[in-house]
């Protein structure tokens, strides 16, 4: 669903991304670790062309980002985004900020849009929530609602930045818990996280990036239970 | 009947820039004095300085500057039939007032903007009130301050403008009296306005240098700075 | 020496004209200023390099003169070039320019408090531009620039106040007035101020209320 060939990413004079090559398969579920500044996050937002690429190729779900001619919103739809700190918008209530997308960018009729809002606000659990504002909800509560957002478009691929770093540790299991829901229905999902425990229990690969580079990659097993690279190894014997 | 405009004109004007500077550095500086001391006292936990300070502030800053030069000038005299104030004095008395009260404000938001913990951190190794102030609040407070001190001194400067209705020949009065001599009041207030736009820009431009660098700014509204004017 | 206020009292219409006048130009000269500072914003944050360069000046400009010239450069530079032009217009004219720089940054200011965040997720579900502006800044940024322009509506009325010395009938105007009909300088004085005083209170109070109602949804100031 996703193949990445040799991405580069450089923001002024400083390269951030050297070089990187992978793969994601339909309902993979691939975890990134690695340390503040590995650029494991702006190799999130090259997938969805928030940060631009300044060399190599990324085709998403069959659209090839580099191409010109390729329309971004269209990526976008297909393509669902939960980043650290919400961003929910803080005018609209709950089921508004559910409703939005659908009835903005996909056109969907009100009604339906509150259909499919209504359901996916169930599905996180946050019901009861619809005509509240974000600035009355927890952290946890508006990170599951971010994630009914951006679920809505319906999207084929998710990826999450860093979803529950912003969070305060007891309220972190209520977001990984619907995270976890959406892997075993199958979502093709790209999450970049702290948590390990998480990606040892939801991943099907991890990488681990370091420096610009994926130094290592496999299976949870593989990279958590027997690391090769003794940079790899550094790292996770400072935060298992 | 008139007298075109001419070089010699220039020279009532830039002497007028000159005690356009003049006033706003006596009343700037005094203001400032008294502003610290409002500001301080504005954030006092005793609440008879803060609610002294705040009514001066609050008054002063809720009429207009206008209203308060008549005051003194006019109102003043009549009030107590022995003063005698020149109109130098009475500007000066008049933009320090008013200048007391904008930079108590500003000294209050800035105060403000200084961080609880470190206040906290202060009372907790045992710093007295004054000297907390002293050796923690106000030096950082004092950083903070330079944006918003930079927008007062630009104010001041355009706000001395409105001296000139008592007569008091600064640089507006003075682009006045030339604009009557020459019947050329287009000339004489496009340099007026060049004047004090260069040191107005000037000056702002300093503030602008002093945000790059140390990348302070304040938000405007925290200080209810006024914009207008 | 002893005040007389009672002096005033055939005064206070008088008085309450020139309050009304002062309103009446603020509100005037706060609606055509707001409007043109949209136009100078959206000049100034715009593509165009003329534009940008013209709207950035012309908020310099404005910006760093005293507006008292400014007045006087419409007042007594008009007729120099042959318009005839009132107390009045000359004050509309020169408050609303002045002001119109003012909001300008205001504007600025508000929209560039906005957290890039949401920007970024409403891009992230595929929003196009004119869409993300409208449904997802304009409120956030509305709620920034609310409480920085009825401010500035409370200083441009307190400005209004110079239009006085190019004639303009407001209350300065009719506070001197009084005072030199009546000779009770620092009564007129006092009672005009206290009257600017409250007008302004009333101005902060209804805004600061005003604010807590509109944007219920913002949690502490800027969103």
């Amino acid at each position: 669903m996703i193949t990445v060939e040799n991405l580069h990413k450089t923001f002024g004079n400083v390269e951030v991304l050297k070089g990187i090559d992978y793969e994601v398969a339909e309902q993979e579920v691939v975890c990134v670790i690695g340390p503040s500044g590995s650029g494991k996050s702006t190799f999130l937002r090259c997938l969805n062309a928030l940060e631009s690429i300044t060399s190599g190729s990324v085709v998403i779900n069959g659209h090839t980002l580099t191409d010109s001619k390729t329309n971004v919103n269209t990526v976008r739809r297909e393509v669902g985004m939960v980043f650290q700190h919400f961003n929910l918008f803080p005018h609209l209530r709950v089921i508004d900020n559910v409703m939005l997308a659908p009835r903005k960018v996909a056109g969907i009729s009100k009604e339906d849009a509150r259909e499919k809002a209504e359901q996916l606000l169930a599905k996180v659990g946050l019901s009861e929530k619809r005509d509240a504002y974000p600035s009355s909800l927890s952290g946890g509560q508006q990170q599951r609602v971010a994630i009914a957002r951006a679920l809505a478009m319906d999207p084929r691929i998710m990826l999450f930045d860093e979803p529950t770093s912003a969070l305060d540790p007891e309220i972190v299991g209520e977001v990984l818990s619907v995270m976890k829901n959406l892997a075993r229905e199958g979502m093709t999902m790209v999450v970049v996280t702290h948590e390990m425990g998480f990606a040892r229990e939801v991943a099907d690969r991890v990488i681990f990036m370091d420096q610009g580079v994926i130094v290592e990659q496999g299976s949870p097993d593989d990279v958590f239970g027997n690391p090769q690279n003794s940079r790899t190894q550094g790292f996770l014997s400072k935060v298992l | 009947m008139f007298e075109a405009f001419g070089w010699n004109d220039l020279i009532p004007l830039l002497n007028g820039a000159l005690l356009t500077i003049e006033l706003c550095l006596t009343a700037g500086v005094i203001g400032s004095v008294i502003g610290v001391i409002l500001g301080v006292a504005r954030t006092s936990p005793r609440r008879v300085a803060k609610t002294i300070s705040s009514i001066y502030i609050n008054v002063i800053r809720g009429i207009p500057i206008l209203v308060i030069i008549f005051f003194i000038f006019f109102g003043l005299p009549m009030l107590f039939p022995d003063l005698e104030l020149s109109k130098f004095a009475s500007a000066v008395v008049a933009l320090t007032a008013f200048s007391a009260a904008y930079v108590g404000e500003v000294v209050r938001g800035s105060i403000e903007a200084v961080p609880a913990g470190q206040s906290e951190a202060a009372e907790a190794l045992g710093f007295g009130y004054f000297r907390k102030l002293r050796y923690i609040i106000l030096p950082q407070a004092t950083k903070i301050a330079v944006p918003p001190g930079i927008g007062f001194i630009i104010g001041l400067i355009k706000d001395s403008s409105l001296v000139a209705v008592i007569g008091y020949i600064e640089l507006t009065k003075a682009g006045s009296v030339v604009s009557n001599l020459t019947g050329d009041p287009i000339t004489t207030f496009l340099i007026v306005g060049a004047m004090y736009f260069v040191i107005c820009y000037g000056i702002s431009l300093i503030g602008r240098w002093y945000e790059k660098r140390t990348g302070i700014h304040i938000t405007s509204r925290r200080l209810r700075q006024p914009a207008g004017i | 020496m002893a005040l007389y206020y009672g002096d005033l009292l055939p005064f206070t219409g008088i008085l309450l004209q020139g309050l009304w006048v002062g309103l009446y130009v603020t509100v005037i000269a706060m609606l055509a200023g707001s409007v043109l500072g949209v136009l100078l914003y959206l000049g100034k944050s715009g593509r165009s390099r003329v534009l940008s360069g013209f709207s950035s000046g012309y908020i310099e400009v404005f910006r760093n003169t005293p507006l008292l010239v400014q007045l006087y450069l419409i007042y007594f530079g008009l007729p120099q070039l042959g318009l005839n032009v009132s107390s009045i217009w000359a004050a509309l004219i020169g408050l609303t320019l002045n002001n119109a720089a003012y909001t300008a940054e205001i504007y600025r200011a508000g929209f560039e408090a906005v957290p890039v965040g949401l920007r970024e997720a409403a891009s992230a579900l595929g929003m196009k531009g004119g869409d993300i502006v409208r449904y997802v800044l304009l409120m956030p940024a509305t709620r920034n620039v609310f409480p920085s322009l009825t401010n500035q509506f409370i200083l441009l009325f307190l400005a209004s106040s110079i239009g006085s010395i190019i004639s303009l009938p407001e209350l300065t105007n009719a506070i001197m007035d009084v005072s030199n009909t009546t000779y009770r300088t620092v009564e007129a004085l006092s009672i005009g101020g206290l009257l600017y005083f409250v007008v302004s209170w009333l101005l902060a109070m209804g805004s600061r209320y005003t604010e807590a109602r509109l944007f219920r949804w913002a949690r502490r100031s800027h969103v």
